[in-house]
């Protein structure tokens, strides 16, 4: 019974969001990836075709795995016994920026790690993970208004932290206009 | 359910941000996991269904205890011997919890030396993973041990 599909394919499209939704929800990198590792294998075994359709629940088993873990007595002393890899883990960075996008990428990471975790969880699932609300809703066991609600918070906090430090970004020190945002100032209505 | 361009400029300006790719170990990592998958899978000469049996009766009546010595001697359809040589599933857990003890007091040995009696109650469970599908087998039995120690009398 060999796999009839490549796993490596499928697992470099997924694992950088994985891994990026796994820093979501545990305290270091390399926790994340050790959670990730679980899902995939668990996740592989169980649809071995690599189908698109499961993809909502590999997202899933992060989900249980990554929270498993941190209730984990075990898990919590092993990562104090690694502490010095975990510290280390801790500042690499989320995101790997093309030319030009250094910045931004640190100022998201910065604010995304600002958020509260039940909507970095959303965000990071909507944006990167390309999950929709009802997906993510289904996983989280949330309505999908309480889903869309946190989205949109999220977004209104992410505006609100990179509003002033575009202007930095832009090299605009002075009385910036109504146009050197590429974003204007968060919208109060919620869906 | 997002329809506010400014919201969308927003979206857009961080899916444009490609998360860190995983770790080369990471990967290889996985690619263990999955080719000792297939080892098994391969070596493996007949499925083995999963045998599921929790058992419920109370481990200190002669009742469980007699169920469980004549269940050892039943005949098994694939060998064990069949199942070391050619593994489908993988032991993940062995667990033991000790559920009594009780002294049986101080005997007596032909040689007329003392011995300390114990008995020792306690509740085996074992789990196997099978690594085609992941399914996880748990078996469950009690146990009875008799422990004889030396007792030196100062």
């Amino acid at each position: 019974m060999e796999p009839s599909f490549d796993w490596k394919r499928t697992f470099e499209q997924l694992a950088p969001q994985l891994v990026l939704y796994a820093r979501q929800l545990v305290d270091s990198k390399s926790d994340a990836e050790d959670v990730v590792q679980m899902a995939f294998v668990r996740w592989w075994r169980r649809f071995p075709q690599g189908d698109n359709n499961h993809i909502p629940l590999l997202y899933a088993a992060v989900r249980t795995i990554a929270l498993d873990q941190r209730r984990s007595d075990t898990r919590r002393v092993n990562r104090e016994a690694k502490s010095d890899i975990a510290v280390a883990g801790e500042n690499a960075p989320s995101f790997d920026p093309q030319p030009g996008q250094q910045e931004i990428a640190e100022i998201v990471q910065h604010a995304l790690q600002a958020l509260p975790q039940e909507q970095r969880e959303v965000v990071t699932l909507k944006l990167w993970g390309d999950l929709t609300f009802n997906e993510i809703a289904a996983m989280t066991g949330e309505s999908i208004n309480t889903i869309a609600g946190r989205y949109r918070y999220a977004l209104q906090a992410m505006q609100r932290k990179l509003a002033p430090l575009k202007a930095d970004l832009l090299g605009e020190t002075s009385t910036p206009g109504p146009n050197i945002l590429p974003f204007s100032s968060p919208q109060e209505a919620l869906p | 359910m997002n329809h506010d361009p400014n919201d969308t400029h927003l979206e857009n300006l961080l899916r444009g941000l490609a998360p860190t790719a995983a770790s080369p170990a990471l990967t290889q990592r996985v690619d263990e996991e999955l080719k000792l998958d297939m080892s098994w899978i391969g070596s493996a000469t007949k499925p083995r269904r999963a045998t599921r049996w929790l058992g419920s009766a109370t481990w200190a009546s002669l009742g469980a205890a007699a169920a469980v010595a004549v269940m050892s001697f039943l005949p098994q359809p694939t060998p064990n011997t069949t199942l070391a040589t050619t593994p489908a599933v993988l032991p993940v857990a062995t667990i033991r919890e000790w559920e009594d003890v009780q002294n049986d007091g101080i005997h007596y040995s032909a040689e007329r030396l003392p011995e300390q009696h114990m008995t020792v109650i306690s509740r085996e469970r074992q789990t196997w993973i099978d690594p085609r599908d992941g399914a996880q087998m748990t078996v469950e039995y009690p146990r009875q041990q008799k422990l004889v120690l030396p007792v030196s009398f100062q």
